[in-house]
């Protein structure tokens, strides 16, 4: 149990220093889109080594490749707008 | 943590507080919670009544607080950038929130839990294709410095997960493991945008963000 805490404050830690490294890489003028386009390109990396690694990674029923898909395209949603010549790089 | 409310929080972060962005991407979990008060008929018990307060409260401290900033700062911030910033917390807020839904959803169908990554894997895919092409044709070059610095994102966003999935095998309860991890990130991005960027906020967005910590607790708990 103790160790446990200490592990959670740990993950406390990471997520905590990931929402400092976001205002870090726009302090060192990361381009936004490539640096979104970099974060897809990790976690689909990473997503595709763990399914790999299940027994039946192929089996994905339809309907939820239907809403997979629906979801990750209003991810990019909340993106896009944000994407325009109008965009923040404007104002830094 | 990758998820959609990201891409919004990291363009909104180069000209508002990454503390607010922070706190609204977390405080977002609200959304789902009320979704699925109607979806699944889940029980609107008391402490989700006062989280949903909370973060009612939260957000219109906030608002006021930029209300305020915008004030001080009128004559050298354009008025489009408020506005910009406002439209990318609601972006922020709607949909942070409602990305980790489809699991809930497929959860709700009774696939089994290793169906999870098979889906999340076309769910990055389908995101990293939409906001690809487009890129693509704007022709921006990813150099070094995006590179590294994605990967420390990542690195950090893995290694937060491993570290509450760990906590949670080892049997500590998850009313421990998520408030600890989701309240207690909030508070070190207050303390990095404070020590590290230094960020000040004005009272109101103080007063806003400490409800919205409690708010998160709340959510996490309920």
């Amino acid at each position: 149990m103790n160790s446990g805490i200490l592990i959670c404050f740990l993950g406390t830690l990471s997520f905590g220093l990931l929402g400092c490294a976001s205002k870090g890489a726009e302090r060192k003028h990361c381009q936004t889109s490539a640096l979104v386009i970099m974060i897809y390109v990790w976690a689909t990396l990473v997503m595709m080594i763990r399914s790999a690694g299940v027994p039946s990674p192929l089996s994905l029923p339809l309907k939820a490749v239907a809403v997979a898909v629906a979801c990750g395209i209003c991810s990019a949603l909340a993106y896009t707008p944000s994407n325009s010549p109008s965009g923040s790089a404007r104002y830094r | 943590m990758l998820g959609p409310g990201l891409y919004a929080f990291q363009f909104s972060i180069g000209f508002g507080k990454v503390s607010v962005g922070w706190l609204i991407m977390n405080i977002s979990s609200a959304i789902p919670a009320i979704v699925s008060l109607f979806v699944y008929g889940e029980k609107l018990t008391r402490l989700k009544v006062v989280a949903f307060g909370l973060v009612l409260v939260s957000l219109y401290l906030i608002f006021l607080g930029r209300q305020a900033e915008m004030k001080s700062e009128a004559s050298s911030t354009p008025g489009k950038t408020h506005l910009k910033w406002y439209l990318l917390m609601l972006v922020i807020f709607l949909t942070n929130g409602m990305s980790s839904y489809g699991l809930k959803v497929i959860a709700g169908w009774g696939l089994p839990e290793t169906d999870k990554f098979p889906y999340l894997t076309v769910w990055y895919a389908a995101g990293l294709a939409t906001v690809g092409v487009p890129t693509l044709f704007q022709h921006v070059r990813i150099t070094v410095l995006e590179v590294g610095w994605s990967s420390i994102m990542a690195a950090l966003s893995l290694g937060g997960q491993i570290a509450m999935a760990v906590a949670l095998k080892l049997n500590v309860p998850g009313h421990v493991v998520f408030p600890i991890a989701i309240g207690g990130s909030v508070f070190i991005v207050i303390l990095g945008g404070r020590f590290l960027f230094g960020e000040r906020l004005n009272k109101l967005m103080t007063s806003g963000v400490s409800f919205g910590l409690a708010a998160i607790i709340l959510l996490s708990l309920s």
